[in-house]
């Protein structure tokens, strides 16, 4: 904990530096304040920093919840991860394969991933889920998803449905 | 004031408030997600509706998964939401008696009486409030803000050093765009994306909303967890149940009076009210040897304090534009969406929209009251959702809510990194509500300090208003006392 708590420290004092040196290339008077903000990162970061090296910090254990992820096996981090890669993945494939399809699959993994007991209503829950959205998002809340060649047969047909 | 009654009662109106309590009690009821999850991912929904509509389901979702949390709290003793801790105690005791349906009812009836007082008091006092506010200059809003900072940051648990930190990054976050006077671009490293700053919405999604998913899928995963069996028991006489309105009166009022007041406050959110009325309550019921064991005054107390601060926590953020719980400043993300400024402006320019949300405050409390005594048994078929698909609709909604805002990817962006953020935060012992009022108030709190620089030609301009002066000197003497405080417990400031 204790290099995980200075690393990020003197991570917090690191990014305030990155952000100083953009300061020259500011106008003056919109310079003060974020130099004030920096300033105090900087010095309650290094406070806290300095407490914790000479051992005058108060033991006081780690989040329950993070610590709990942290000592489970390593199978279970694993799918955790995962869980994580795969909604970012999701927000990158959105604009690629469409909401349809970036959608099913994101969910559907993200089910087997928790471990999902049945697959085939994993599967039919993510499709339907994700057509029902599509369908609502078109005809009701009028939102724009991004766009990909099923989405767009899906509007085709709905189009061709009203008319 | 009438013609938001009206309003209040119309036929869209009723239907998102009936909407907003069932999703609120829903919410509430499963352990792991919160009042203010549910506000913050439901808040990019509100966009697709009218300001007035908008706030009252976001009205609804908040008296209603306060209240939700009581249910998983009664029945399976884990609280669906920390604000239900001592509910918990007393209930679940209940239920253990075989009066689960009575504790159901009671907590209910508890928190729309809370509720509704509190509704009250936002109706009559906010405009008070709001006039008052309408004579702070700079000098005032700078201490009040400092004055809402500091409390934040006194009244964590948390070493103050590290709830400092908080308030300072998320200070210095809000400085990344475009400067508010001079309109200079800072921190932008040459992206279009970054000149409006980060996205208000996304940030409160990543903190509050994908960080739960992270957690969910988790205990998802966990074979540990065993499932809680419902035990319900026998009905329950609603005759009983409504005695208790005057037999216990001075309960609730009393109650209802800590929650509203505590609620004003930035720092007292609801988690930390019930404690403080159930202990006020114990002394007054000296002889109630069932305290904290089953107690029905000591129900009562916890419910009706936790409703009431909802309201009272909803007053400084309408009049004055500073959030009294971190569930309230979700409730800016949502004014915003509109293009709408809390504070005593908004009262002024919106004098329509408030008072329909005053009113449909208190519909959504009565609603809340009335499935909470008849349904709140059938609420808790909730309690088997898999955590495995929660998490999973969590996430994606939370993507849904980030990107909608403006339809950007960008906007996805900011909510991951708030949600890295949050958990790098959450590992290294800062608290989250620091940085979420810092985020929220801070454009305002740099404006309205640049102003009051440029205006004041002395220290004297600012020592010479007296209302700064009391809130300087109150934020004085609570720093001091905090730091006095910590020292004399030995407890190492980093």
């Amino acid at each position: 904990m204790l290099y995980f708590n200075l690393i990020s420290l003197f991570l917090f004092v690191g990014g305030a530096a990155v952000l100083g040196l953009q300061l020259p290339g500011i106008a003056a008077s919109a310079r003060v304040y974020p130099l004030v903000l920096m300033v105090l990162v900087v010095v309650s970061s290094l406070i806290i920093a300095a407490k914790e090296i000479a051992g005058r910090a108060a033991a006081e254990p780690l989040d329950a919840r993070i610590a709990k992820i942290l000592s489970a096996p390593l199978p279970v981090r694993v799918r955790v991860a995962g869980f994580i890669a795969i909604w970012l993945i999701y927000a990158w494939a959105l604009s690629l394969a469409g909401f349809l399809v970036a959608t099913t699959c994101a969910i559907f993994v993200s089910l087997w991933l928790l471990r999902i007991r049945h697959v085939l209503v994993g599967v039919l829950a993510a499709a339907s889920f994700s057509l029902a959205f599509s369908i609502l998002f078109a005809t009701v809340l009028f939102i724009p998803t991004p766009s990909g060649p099923l989405d767009q047969l899906l509007i085709q047909a709905i189009y061709a449905i009203q008319h | 004031m009438w013609q938001g009654l009206l309003a209040a009662v119309s036929p869209t109106n009723l239907f998102v408030e009936i909407l907003g309590v069932i999703i609120g009690i829903v919410f509430g009821a499963i352990p792991g997600l919160t009042a203010t999850l549910a506000i913050a991912l439901f808040v990019p929904v509100t966009f697709l509706m009218n300001a007035d509509s908008g706030m009252i389901m976001l009205g609804g979702i908040y008296a209603g998964g306060i209240f939700g949390g009581s249910i998983s709290a009664i029945l399976i003793n884990v609280p669906g939401t920390p604000a239900s801790i001592i509910t918990g105690w007393e209930g679940y005791a209940m239920a253990r008696e075989g009066k689960a349906p009575l504790a159901l009812s009671l907590a209910a009836l508890s928190s729309g009486v809370g509720g509704l007082l509190s509704g009250v008091a936002l109706l009559f006092l906010t405009p008070m409030l709001s006039s008052l506010a309408l004579t702070f200059g700079p000098p005032e809003y700078c201490a009040l803000l400092l004055f809402s900072f500091t409390i934040v940051t006194v009244m964590m648990e948390t070493p103050l050093m590290r709830n400092l930190l908080g308030c300072f990054i998320g200070l210095l976050l809000t400085t990344i765009g475009l400067d508010p006077v001079t309109g200079a671009a800072r921190f932008t490293f040459g992206s279009v994306d970054l000149m409006s700053g980060f996205n208000l919405v996304a940030v409160l999604v990543g903190f509050f909303c994908m960080t739960e998913a992270v957690f969910l899928a988790f205990e998802g995963l966990d074979r540990s967890v065993r499932e809680e069996v419902i035990e319900f028991g026998k009905g329950h006489s609603y005759r009983e149940l409504a005695k208790t309105l005057w037999t216990r009166a001075d309960t609730y009022l009393r109650s209802s009076a800590i929650g509203v007041l505590l609620g004003i406050l930035p720092a007292v959110g609801p988690v930390e009210t019930p404690f403080i009325a159930h202990t006020v309550e114990r002394k007054f019921n000296k002889r109630d040897e069932k305290f904290g064991k089953g107690s029905v005054t000591g129900l009562i107390a916890s419910e009706c304090s936790i409703s009431a601060n909802v309201g009272g926590s909803l007053m400084p953020l309408i009049s004055l534009g500073i959030p009294g719980s971190g569930a309230a400043a979700v409730f800016i993300g949502a004014l915003t969406l509109h293009g709408l400024q809390p504070g005593p402006l908004l009262f002024k320019n919106e004098p329509a929209l408030i008072y329909t949300f005053f009113w449909g405050f208190i519909a959504v409390n009565l609603f809340m009251m009335l499935f909470g005594v008849f349904a709140a048994r059938y609420f808790a078929v909730v309690l088997k959702l898999p955590k495995r698909v929660l998490a999973t609709f969590i996430a994606l909604f939370s993507i849904l809510g980030s990107y909608a805002i403006n339809n950007s990817v960008f906007d996805i962006g900011v909510m991951f990194g708030a949600t890295a953020l949050a958990l790098w935060l959450r590992a290294l012992r800062v608290p989250i509500l620091p940085i979420v009022l810092a985020v929220i108030l801070g454009p305002l709190f740099e404006q309205q300090t640049l102003v009051l620089f440029t205006t004041s030609n002395s220290v004297g301009d600012v020592l010479g208003r007296p209302i700064a002066d009391g809130f300087f000197a109150v934020t004085l003497v609570m720093l001091a006392a905090s730091i006095y405080r910590r020292l004399r417990a030995g407890r190492a400031t980093p």
